[in-house]
């Protein structure tokens, strides 16, 4: 059984009722195993929240079908919804004049969280989102950062097996946002099925078992995070730095070089090799020039994503 | 000690129930071998009925905490029953004072009016705004169970309406008010704020996912509140509009309201209760057809977030 | 003291501009006819009901001449709530800061108020004179439309006094906007006279707007005399040019109040 299942999933729309219709996905084939957390990387409009809000039944698809444990989200709607945790990004979606807890006593409610359940579970969450000290202040006060925790608290209110989760760290500090990754991993622990929605290329590579790439409704690549990294690369790369103008120059005539770019940070520069055969001949090269400053990697999910989708600047 | 123990241990300490089997107990086991276990909340094992009234509970508390910490929605609470200082001083220099019962009919009903017809309308596009709208739709919990519950607790503020239009009447001008039907009143009083939340709900429904909510607003509570006679009874409207008047449960409340302060014994109690329950069940009825269909078209387009 | 008047009366009608442009987001002519002018036509109508209840042709006509003129005032108060909305758009501070300060540009985007109010008040007495057959006589219909201007820019004044506080409180702008027009029905002469009141009232009651401007009106569907009516006018011009300067003393206080208070946001 899986936790998340869609195929051919679809979904279009008509701007402002008239035009030719927009696909905001289109033939979407999705599986999330249970107890994974699946990482979905796309930029601006690539669909990613059209599919979080089709799996949480807010949108109906106009093609195609979606289950969560073997529930359909159009026939079995009731129960995909006491199923599934819902956590939206921004710092809407709160009752604003309301403090911290009596949005989630509200919420626990309407979930039908059994009330015992509710005293235990809210202060628990409150801690372990970071708000306990601001359970009763109202809501309006709180930044933004404040807000997206306590939308992460809202989203586990329930306890729900499968967590959709659309940009939950939109806002956060890195702080808090490295404790939102410890907190994912708990919660794989403990048996959740995680979609992630994320900008955040650290993120989804230190947290999801596989990350799918969507850009125009479409999924472009479904893999682990390493795997991904071999679209760009399939060999590590060398980075080093020198002060030897000299020395670019000499590398770029050894066996077995790519390509030598020049990185972002003054004097930093980066090898490609053709085969692995080269890196202890390069490496060694380079120690004997008298470079200190070496260090091999493979390509980052955010290279990936900038090789896979594309490099659009600002435009959406 | 083995898994399956593990888990029937687990199972019994939360009382967990597994309701179809296959894709809950898969959950189950792999959440016990993680060591990490979490239980269904309990209430899943309550009966339908049980839940949503729960849910209802927490609405409606919700909705306490919400109103008093919103000051506006108070606001006609405050403005309405001075509309019977007016009505009763017209009454007094006329020297009709034995009509002040039509002030403090007046002051309950457009209290009442306004605590539904305003703020409980406006219940869902405060949602829409919030962007919980979207989160309220995708609980386990139906939408028309929360607006109900919500609007239901915002129309019965309303009855605040009549016991400051009595304190009024008799503080400043000392005019008697003597309740003859004590029984009559307060099952009027219920009957019509049990009729005034089904109608806002519907006012709801139709008004708040409109784009012109404001407009749409306006235009309805003048017209009710002279169809319904609050103020003045009905066989002084112009011959052309009475015939619209019992369509407005406001006009049999008015009356009913005026009668429990006439000493002679009402007329038709059953019947004119019935009516304006009756009216308050159509418009629930109604806005239960337009709430579902509303969701379902606004899921189809995806407008009903803002997300 | 000529350029800085030219100066103001430019920022105001960029206000003027601004609050137009909010009304008619709002508003378009199907939904003023069939919403608001529909509701204020019946919300005048319960009260001049309540005079045929009572059977008294004068009390009728008292009442049907009073809350067609207080349809335009009710209007004009709608100052005090606009008040509050430079505060959320995020303008207020930029206003006060800005060389020309707050006052005439707040001024101006509240405005088309009382204009609306003054086109509602003459509509609601075309619509109720007509339907309750009241009697218009040639002074009356002569006079009460400039009257009427004449009251509702006495009540935007006074508006825009209130306002300027309600910016302090801006949760209580929908209960001071109707309690300040519910206060105006009771003591200003629309549903009864004066002179019912108490003295203090009374006194009250003298430098309230719209008092002295539906004596006019009254006096002049009385066939009263032209001297008389011009003194109630008179007195209805200093009443609203009293509050005029009061706010126009308020709105830099209430600025400075702002800064040292911090009151005084950037964003809405």
């Amino acid at each position: 059984m899986l936790a998340v299942e869609t195929q051919d999933l679809g979904r279009s729309y008509e701007p402002d009722g008239k035009g030719e219709p927009v696909r905001a996905l289109n033939g979407v084939n999705l599986q999330i195993e249970v107890g994974t957390v699946q990482g979905l990387l796309g930029p601006n409009g690539a669909g990613k929240t059209t599919l979080t809000k089709i799996l949480s039944t807010a949108l109906l698809p106009s093609e195609g079908s979606a289950r969560i444990l073997g529930h359909d989200v159009v026939r079995e709607t009731a129960k995909v919804r006491s199923r599934i945790g819902v956590v939206l990004g921004g710092d809407r979606g709160l009752y604003r004049r309301l403090s911290a807890r009596h949005n989630l006593e509200y919420w626990a409610a309407l979930y039908h969280v059994h009330p015992e359940e509710s005293k235990r579970r809210i202060p628990e969450l409150l801690e372990r989102v970071g708000l306990t000290e601001q359970a009763d202040r109202r809501v309006d006060t709180f930044s933004r950062g404040m807000k997206q925790r306590l939308h992460l608290a809202r989203g586990l209110i329930a306890d729900a097996s499968v967590l959709l989760l659309d940009e939950p760290t939109i806002g956060m500090d890195p702080v808090a946002a490295r404790e939102f990754r410890e907190l994912i991993k708990e919660l794989r622990r403990a048996g959740k099925s995680i979609l992630l929605t994320t900008h955040d290329m650290e993120e989804a590579e230190a947290v999801c078992d596989s990350v799918a790439l969507i850009d125009k409704g479409r999924l472009l690549a479904i893999e682990t995070p390493e795997r991904l990294a071999r679209l760009v690369a399939t060999i590590e790369r060398i980075d080093f730095t020198s002060r030897d103008d000299s020395l670019l120059g000499r590398v770029r005539a050894l066996e077995g070089i790519v390509a030598v770019s020049t990185l972002q940070a003054e004097r930093e520069y980066r090898i490609e090799l053709a085969h692995e055969a080269a890196l202890p001949h390069v490496l060694g090269f380079l120690v004997g020039a008298g470079v200190t400053s070496i260090r091999t990697s493979r390509p980052s999910l955010a290279e990936v994503y900038l090789h896979v989708i594309g490099n659009r600047g600002l435009k959406v | 000690m083995g898994l399956a123990k593990v888990v029937q241990e687990k199972a019994s300490e939360s009382e967990l129930t597994v309701n179809d089997g296959s894709a809950d107990l898969e959950l189950l086991l792999r959440t016990a071998s993680h060591g990490a276990f979490v239980g269904k909340p309990r209430a899943q094992s309550w009966s339908r009925s049980r839940r949503y009234a729960y849910a209802s509970l927490g609405a409606a508390r919700m909705q306490v905490r919400t109103t008093l910490a919103n000051v506006e929605d108070l606001t006609w609470v405050v403005t309405e029953p001075l509309l019977a200082i007016v009505a009763v001083a017209i009454l007094v220099h006329a020297r009709r004072p034995d009509l002040a019962s039509h002030a403090l009919s007046a002051s309950f009903l457009m209290t009442i009016g306004q605590m539904g017809f305003w703020v409980g309308s406006d219940v869902l596009a405060h949602e829409r705004h919030l962007e919980t709208l979207e989160l309220s739709v995708i609980t386990p919990t139906p939408l028309v169970i929360v607006l109900l519950a919500r609007i239901l607790l915002i129309s019965s503020v309303g009855l605040v309406g009549l016991v400051e239009g009595w304190l009024l009447i008799r503080g400043l001008f000392r005019v008697p008010l003597v309740i003859h039907h004590p029984w009559l009143l307060l099952a009027t009083l219920l009957a019509t704020m049990l009729a005034a939340t089904g109608t806002s709900v519907l006012m709801a429904a139709l008004f708040s996912l409109a784009r012109e909510q404001r407009t749409l607003q306006n235009a309805v509570y003048g017209p009710l509140y002279l169809l319904g006679g609050v103020l003045v009874p009905v066989q002084y409207l112009p011959a052309i509009l009475q015939p619209l008047s019992p369509f407005v449960f406001l006009s049999w409340s008015a009356e009913l309201v005026r009668d429990s302060f006439t000493p002679a014994d009402p007329r038709q109690v059953g019947l004119r209760l019935a009516a304006i329950l009756g009216l308050g069940a159509v418009a629930f009825v109604l806005a239960l057809l337009f709430i579902a269909r509303i969701v379902n078209r606004l899921r189809q387009r995806g407008t009903l977030g803002l997300s | 003291m000529t350029s800085r008047l030219i100066q103001s009366a430019r920022v105001f009608r960029q206000g003027l501009r601004v609050g137009w442009t909010d009304f008619w987001l709002f508003w378009t002519w199907r939904t003023w006819i069939a919403a608001w002018l529909l509701r204020t036509v019946c919300s005048a109508m319960v009260w001049v009901l309540l005079g045929r209840m009572l059977g008294n042709p004068q009390t009728m006509s008292y009442l049907l001449i009073g809350n067609a003129v207080i349809a335009g005032p009710s209007a004009a108060c709608w100052t005090i709530a606009v008040s509050c909305w430079d505060r959320w758009d995020g303008t207020y501070s930029l206003q006060v800061i800005a060389p020309s300060g707050i006052a005439a540009s707040n001024a101006g985007r509240s405005f088309v108020w009382p204009l609306n109010g003054i086109v509602t008040s003459w509509v609601v007495f075309a619509i109720l004179g007509v339907g309750f057959d009241l009697p218009f006589p040639p002074r009356a219909l002569l006079l009460t439309p400039g009257l009427v201007i004449l009251i509702c820019l006495s009540s935007y004044s006074y508006s825009l006094f209130v306002g300027g506080f309600v910016g302090l409180a801006p949760r209580l702008r929908l209960m001071i906007n109707f309690g300040s027009t519910n206060v105006l029905m009771a003591l200003a002469g629309v549903s009864v006279p004066v002179s019912f009141w108490p003295r203090w009232v009374g006194a009250l009651s003298q430098v309230l707007p719209v008092t002295h401007g539906l004596q006019a009106v009254r006096l002049a569907f009385a066939n009263g005399s032209l001297s008389e009516i011009a003194a109630c006018a008179s007195q209805e011009i200093l009443v609203g040019l009293m509050w005029l300067a009061l706010s126009i003393a308020a709105v830099d206080r209430l600025a400075a109040i702002g800064r040292r208070d911090g009151s005084i946001d950037f964003v809405g």
